[in-house]
């Protein structure tokens, strides 16, 4: 990672001390695999000693692990909408309308193009939208996936006044009523299904249409789509939009430690014009560690 | 007993720490207080190893190395929980990995400085760790929060210790 640090240094000031005003540091590939915690300074522990007990203002890793009470009357109702919320995937409406979420998607992608320079710089822009989705929805569906539906018969028993909405009960949460929670994907195929059976039905309402290992390369598998949903709006041309689905599926592999570089393919057929290929290509560490374990 | 609980993001930086303390304020002796971070750290190997095991709770039977470190335990095919790792002077360690693969470990104690008698149950300390994880999965769906970064949120905090008050005292 090509890391640059810019030094605006005050000239007016000549003495040996010269002092940087800003150090901005500018990550060259733009890539925002490994977000960095905001650098803050972290103080030497305060801990010992500190015995305040009252109310909690939050974790502060400058301070580090605390002790004090819960304290559920105090709570923003506003910032506690968000823990109040279900993840069932029935508390809420679980579609969105085909045509709104076309024009967002085609704000997404004039974004992309107008403060772009190249076409890879716009696909690439749009790969990392939808890279900050990947992790969010592997842990989402795979626990979702856990609940078993006597668990959830005995959740909407109990909150039927009203499913998903504000203020629901500590009680009504899912884990609680989880007895086995589904197992993590240890294995390339493993998670690889995972991506086109409840990735894609999740996105899409339907399986991918094929998952094919590569017959010339070890380490590449691919996703066929033989329609895709978000572009099927977007005419031919040289920008592969369906990049922001490279994106998720990138950030969902990549976040289940399975390390790798997804990209599109437009690959027409005889039937089916709009067929995409997601190609999936593992680093090398990911074929190594499954030749070790398993 | 006082337990030290922290979740660990995958550059092995600290995403939420916090001290339990029950019963009655009940907490670690300030120079152990101080180890709480290291102990905890040094038992990361561990987990980067269980990670990959396909059976992290019974597998390790037959094989020799840590074998005697595991809690006893029924012959579950889970693979997110995965009981009880690590010790340090009779302090257990359990960790939980999440589907991202966070880490998710806490350090047991019973405060009276007496080391046979701390024993952990292992369902309560599950269900525990089930629930934080969905905590934790409700806070990754704040779009404003960037996966990895240091969970602040005070709701999130008091939920956690009200959860731990629930199933860890006892």
């Amino acid at each position: 990672m090509v890391m640059l640090v810019f030094a605006i240094v005050n000239l007016t000031n000549f003495s040996v001390f010269t002092m940087p005003l800003v150090i901005l540091e500018l990550d060259l590939t733009g890539n925002e695999r490994y977000p960095l915690m905001s650098r803050k300074i972290i103080s030497p522990s305060t801990s010992v000693g500190q015995t305040s007990v009252a109310g909690t203002t939050g974790y502060d890793y400058t301070i580090g692990a605390q002790k004090t009470l819960p304290n559920r009357q105090q709570e923003d109702p506003l910032a506690a909408a968000l823990y109040n919320h279900s993840l069932h995937p029935h508390a809420r409406r679980p579609q969105v309308s085909i045509s709104a979420y076309a024009f967002l998607f085609q704000e997404m992608v004039s974004l992309a193009v107008n403060t772009s320079k190249s076409v890879t710089e716009i696909e690439n822009k749009l790969h990392r939208q939808g890279y900050a989705l990947g992790p969010r929805l592997l842990e989402l569906l795979n626990f979702r996936s856990s609940v078993t539906a006597t668990s959830s018969r005995a959740l909407f028993g109990k909150s039927a006044t009203g499913p998903g909405g504000l203020g629901g009960p500590l009680e009504d949460s899912l884990a609680s009523s989880i007895t086995a929670m589904r197992r993590r994907d240890l294995r390339v195929l493993e998670i690889l299904q995972f991506v086109h059976g409840p990735v894609w039905t999740y996105m899409f309402g339907r399986q991918g249409d094929d998952l094919v290992k590569s017959s010339e390369r070890e380490n590449e598998y691919m996703v066929v789509d033989n329609l895709p949903l978000l572009t099927q709006f977007i005419g031919h041309g040289n920008v592969q939009c369906d990049a922001f689905v490279c994106g998720i599926v990138e950030g969902i592999l990549d976040g289940a430690s399975f390390p790798c570089k997804v990209t599109a393919h437009a690959m027409p057929e005889d039937q089916h014009d709009r067929r995409v290929v997601y190609l999936i290509k593992f680093d090398h560490e990911v074929l190594q560690r499954e030749a070790l374990r398993f | 007993m006082p337990c030290y609980f922290a979740i660990i993001g995958y550059q092995d930086n600290p995403i939420y720490e916090a001290e339990f303390p029950f019963p009655q304020l009940q907490s670690f002796p300030p120079e152990l207080k101080e180890l709480n971070p290291f102990i905890l750290h040094a038992s990361l190997d561990i987990i980067d190893d269980l990670q990959w095991q396909v059976n992290p709770i019974t597998g390790m039977s037959n094989t020799s190395s840590g074998g005697f470190l595991r809690s006893r335990h029924n012959n579950s095919n889970e693979n997110c929980y995965l009981g009880k790792i690590d010790h340090f002077y009779g302090f257990p360690i359990t960790s939980y990995l999440s589907y991202g693969n966070i880490r998710f470990i806490m350090i047991h104690s019973n405060g009276t400085g007496n080391v046979n008698s701390t024993q952990i149950d292992d369902n309560q300390v599950k269900l525990f760790y089930q629930e934080v994880h969905e905590m934790y999965i409700k806070a990754l769906m704040n779009p404003f929060y960037k996966v990895n970064d240091p969970i602040t949120s005070p709701v999130f905090d008091s939920r956690v210790r009200m959860l731990a008050n629930k199933y860890l005292t006892k």
